[in-house]
């Protein structure tokens, strides 16, 4: 009986865990989905200063959330992120719109992706 | 190389846990829910412990998990007959008379060979003194032998019984340190081993081992003094290998 307890506390853990981690998660991705949209419409106006800034702002925003998704989510998939991010400031500095354009895009992509890929559905199931 | 080191530490740590909480039956016997509760905790660790590039949870959260579904599978088929059933299986008779039953031998797939080493590991080596066999849902079989085979026992031969038959000697002295439980075990006290040590001429160092029961009677096995010199020639030995 007390094993029975001790496994449906845990059980209950871990499925809370599980729901909460991916409600963070969305709430992650529409920040960031935000943020980039912000980013892509600067790119857009071609506004040079504010865009840097802009894209220092989300580079922190970027490393201080990866930081708690790497407890619960595939390295590799991170990683691709982080690089890409990289890439932005030195795009932007030298004024190269159109590959940062492409960037962004790819970026909100593969931000999409993490939640769709932890999302419990028929496909990411099976 | 040290994410690794702590890794391994924590999986561990977790596997006791786990098979702690499956309980000591998964040692001895597994069912086969069980069998696979165990492959798969394996094969998890194994892959949290070298793939650096998985969070450590992702290894954590299925091993407890599996775990987790075992107990609850054991605790259904624990209250119902028919969840046993269907998760474990039922025994099979295999031998019935000294005969055995070929076409559930087939379909449990078990060999000639198969059912005489089991014979044999139940000190059986004539199948016509089988009474009955019975493939338990673990796989092992069990055997009651017809009656004229069946070892003969105190109780057959109306011996009287000695006191404190059924309990077996404990071990008093294990490699020169005294089991302090053994004592009350055996209703003893110190002073008598003092004495016991006294009359052989030994010190406890001295004592490899010795057993004890209720009755007072004692095994007792010396140290090999030259144990640590034979180890050393086995080493040296090896090393010449």
């Amino acid at each position: 009986m007390k094993r029975f307890v001790i496994v449906i506390i845990m059980l209950t853990g871990i499925l809370g865990a599980g729901c909460f981690s991916l409600f963070r998660l969305k709430n992650i991705v529409d920040q960031m989905e935000t943020e980039l949209s912000s980013l892509s419409e600067l790119v857009e106006q071609k506004q040079g200063q504010d865009l840097q800034q802009k894209i220092q702002d989300f580079q922190r925003l970027w490393e201080d959330e990866e930081r708690v998704m790497m407890r619960y989510i595939h390295h590799d998939e991170l990683d691709t992120i982080t690089g890409t991010v990289a890439r932005l400031f030195p795009l932007a500095e030298y004024e190269n719109h159109a590959e940062l354009a492409a960037e962004i895009s790819r970026l909100r992509h593969l931000i999409k992706h993490i939640y769709e890929s932890e999302l419990p559905t028929l496909q990411s199931v099976f | 190389m040290l994410i690794v080191f702590f890794r391994v530490f924590l999986i561990y740590l977790l596997i006791i846990f786990s098979l702690r909480l499956m309980g000591k039956r998964q040692i001895g016997q597994l069912q086969p829910s069980e069998l696979v509760v165990t492959i798969l905790v394996s094969n998890i660790a194994t892959m949290s412990i070298e793939d650096t590039n998985v969070p450590l949870l992702g290894g954590i959260i299925p091993i407890l998990s599996l775990v987790s579904f075992d107990v609850i599978i054991s605790a259904i088929s624990l209250k119902s007959k028919k969840a046993r059933r269907i998760i474990s299986g039922t025994p099979r008779v295999l031998i019935r008379d000294g005969k055995i039953d070929q076409a559930e031998m087939h379909e449990l797939r078990f060999t000639i060979d198969d059912v005489m080493s089991q014979l044999r590991s139940n000190n059986v080596f004539d199948i016509q003194d089988v009474a009955f066999a019975i493939v338990e849902t673990t796989g092992v079989l069990s055997v009651y032998q017809k009656y004229d085979a069946r070892p003969l026992t105190p109780k057959d031969l109306n011996l009287p019984k000695p006191s404190a038959p059924d309990a077996p000697p404990v071990v008093m002295i294990s490699d020169g340190a005294v089991i302090d439980s053994a004592f009350s075990y055996c209703n003893l006290r110190k002073e008598w081993l003092t004495k016991i040590l006294k009359e052989k001429n030994l010190s406890v160092s001295d004592i490899f081992l010795m057993t004890c029961d209720r009755q007072a009677q004692y095994f007792l096995i010396q140290k090999d003094p030259q144990r640590k010199q034979k180890e050393k020639q086995r080493q040296k030995e090896e090393e010449i290998l």
